[in-house]
């Protein structure tokens, strides 16, 4: 088993490494920009800079265009072609794509990266509202398919065909109830598994979809996040009562009926605190073991929600928030900025991860037989 | 002839078939949803959406389908060579080799296909990938890179499954070379299950994300590689101005239940492209379980 510092050792070495080679990656990307950049001939640069020539106008071209004849500057056999390119530089000024991010690019500095503080601060309340939100909800959501895989319950549709099948052609009509339940059941699936953006497109004639209050429900019911993590749960659930320890508990008379409120039977309270409310019920070990093994799947369960997080912001363009402004980094190529905000999305990844190894540690000591 | 006796056993078969193999219901579901779909734009959106659609659909899917078939390859290298490294006692290099995968898997998918998708735009500037094809290659392979940690962890700990077995000490007994124990009788056959329902996971998580990246950079990133240089997607074709107004019309819907017949008919193209997407995702899901629940994974 590890130890606390070696977790953290590990966790914080891959802070650094990572973080050291953004900053490499920062330093290329500005050398390299540096270095491609257009550059105006100096001798061109000079007529362009004359205050009281005005090169948009026809008639200062004009009389500029004679000084020039009249003067005839060393070096300049041709006068048209010095003129054709004082106005080809003139125009680079105007259509060179890399001239025209406005005011000239922003940079990481103290003041840019305070600014960036606020979002971020905004960004982690999201994601930790939403990982808590995933974590329950999923755990809501695995217990109860696994407690209805128990009772043998099987899908609405299945159903509906059974009641057919038995009752004749009549039940159609009279068991029409479970068809439309499976219809809507349908709905709820492709809703769980549509990407944000299309929910989010979807009501945006009705609802404010900028604000945070409509990103954090979004985030937790769409992108497949909560199926996929409900399912991860439901699997090892299922996986650890298929083991001969649970299978010895049952013949030795441990409580197994999975009825709902019955008597010795498992109570709906194990929806929302699955320990406390299958007291003296074999449920109890199966999701505590379980539990235990489902911890490690938090680390892959803060990557997917980050990227729900960034879809969320991206592409509903939600101005101030942090990965609305990693993309208009991107757009402008600040770099220096874009590869901050990365960097502070990997670390709270990293963070997470760190949280749950220590969690894992923690719970594994609870049950390790010392020496 | 059909009698009455035969009606329940054909019903009983039905109902066989959903119990039980649910992943080829669901992959023959996804293949008629797709069908239908065709069909019923064939109906009714023009043609020259149509064609877009139908290109969008099909650089989706081989874009997602060649980048699971790259991380494959790269995932079951990948795995072959930490497991080199960890018998051969190469302590150092395995560590390092670990920490690299450890941290790629920090990395937010997303983050990584936009830092990606910026180095495939300079490179289309460039003219280094100069066909639809090499883009489609270069995105596949991208999306790889992010997902491949999934099955070294997948071949690994079938690896250490059946080393923990008595069969493959008696293979090495009997002179088997570790490589044709791991490639030939742990990965190729006793694993085949677990690589293709990991395959149609990975499938899912491809169109999500080629989806997703395309949808961003359609709406806030394209400044200087102008879409019509970039093949078509089905999210690219979403973030299409006319798809937006169509989903917007689904909004409209909910208020005013007359607009519900017009969405498939006038509003065709985004409606589809939206379905297309998300049916998908939905049956790359229920085909990966019902492998999973299948053969018990």
């Amino acid at each position: 088993m590890r130890s606390i510092p070696a977790v953290i050792f590990e966790h914080l070495s891959a802070v650094i490494v990572v973080g050291l080679a953004l900053v490499v990656v920062s330093v290329l990307v500005r050398r390299g920009e540096a270095a491609s950049a257009p550059r105006t001939d100096p001798r061109i640069e000079r007529y362009l800079d004359i205050d009281s020539v005005d090169l948009s106008r026809p008639l200062d071209r004009a009389l500029f265009r004679d000084a020039l004849g009249v003067i005839r500057p060393p070096g300049v056999s041709n006068v048209d072609s010095l003129m054709r390119a004082i106005e080809d530089a003139r125009l680079a000024r105007f259509t060179d794509p890399s001239r025209k991010t406005g005011g000239g690019r922003a940079v990481l500095s103290w003041e840019t990266g305070t600014a960036i503080l606020p979002m971020y601060a905004v960004f982690l309340l999201a994601y930790l509202t939403v990982m808590v939100l995933t974590y329950f909800a999923a755990r809501a959501l695995a217990v109860w398919k696994f407690i209805a895989w128990k009772q043998g319950r099987t899908s609405y549709l299945r159903r509906y065909i059974a009641a057919i099948e038995s009752l004749g052609p009549g039940a159609a009509v009279s068991r029409a109830g479970l068809l439309l339940k499976s219809v809507l059941k349908g709905i709820a699936s492709l809703l769980l598994f549509a990407p944000a953006y299309v929910i989010a497109y979807s009501f945006r004639t009705s609802l404010d979809t900028e604000s945070i209050l409509f990103l954090i429900p979004l985030a937790v019911v769409s992108n497949g996040v909560l199926v996929n993590y409900a399912n991860h749960l439901y699997a090892l659930l299922v996986a650890e009562s298929r083991k001969g320890y649970i299978q010895t508990a049952i013949v030795k008379g441990v409580s197994s009926s999975y009825a709902w409120d019955g008597p010795g039977a498992i109570r709906r309270a194990v929806l929302l605190f699955p320990v406390l409310g299958a007291r003296n019920h074999v449920f109890r070990d199966i999701y505590r073991n379980a539990r235990l093994q489902f911890i490690p799947s938090l680390k892959e369960h803060a990557a997917f929600v980050v990227t729900g997080i960034v879809i969320i912001e991206m592409a509903l363009n939600i101005k101030g928030h942090l990965c609305y402004a990693l993309l208009q980094h991107l757009l402008f190529r600040e770099i220096d900025l874009a590869i901050a905000i990365v960097f502070a999305i990997f670390f709270t990844v990293k963070l997470t991860e760190a949280f749950a190894d220590l969690w894992l540690l923690f719970e594994s000591r609870r049950y390790d037989n010392p020496g | 002839m059909t009698t009455r006796d035969e009606r329940p056993v054909t019903g009983r078969f039905l109902s066989g078939f959903l119990a039980e193999r649910r992943d080829l219901l669901w992959g023959v579901l996804w293949l008629a949803g797709l069908a239908l779909t065709w069909g019923w734009l064939g109906l009714y959106l023009n043609a020259p959406a149509r064609a877009l659609v139908g290109d969008a659909c099909i650089n989706t899917f081989a874009g997602a389908f060649a980048a699971v078939a790259v991380a494959l390859v790269m995932g079951w290298g990948t795995a072959l060579f930490l497991h080199f490294l960890e018998s051969s006692r190469r302590r150092s290099a395995y560590l390092a080799v670990s920490f690299l995968l450890n941290l790629l898997r920090s990395v937010p998918q997303i983050v990584g296909m936009l830092i990606g998708y910026v180095v495939i735009t300079a490179l289309t500037l460039n003219e280094v990938l100069a066909s639809d094809t090499s883009r489609i290659l270069a995105m596949s392979l991208l999306t790889a890179l992010l997902m491949f940690q999934e099955v070294v962890d997948l071949i690994r700990e079938r690896i250490r499954h059946f080393e923990s077995l008595e069969f493959v000490s008696a293979l090495l007994v009997c002179g088997v070379p570790s490589r044709v124990i791991i490639n030939r009788e742990i990965l190729l056959k006793n694993s085949v299950p677990n690589l293709v329902q990991k395959s149609v996971a990975l499938f899912g998580r491809a169109i999500f994300l080629i989806c997703s990246v395309d949808f961003i950079v359609s709406v806030g990133l394209s400044a200087e590689v102008s879409l019509s240089n970039l093949p078509v997607t089905l999210g690219s074709m979403l973030a299409k101005l006319d798809s937006k107004q169509d989903i917007l019309a689904i909004g409209t819907a909910l208020t005013d239940v007359r607009v519900i017949p017009t969405l498939f008919v006038e509003h065709l193209q985004g409606i589809s492209v939206a379905f297309l997407i998300v049916y998908t995702l939905l049956c790359a899901y229920r085909v990966a379980n019902g492998l999973m629940e299948r053969y018990r994974l």
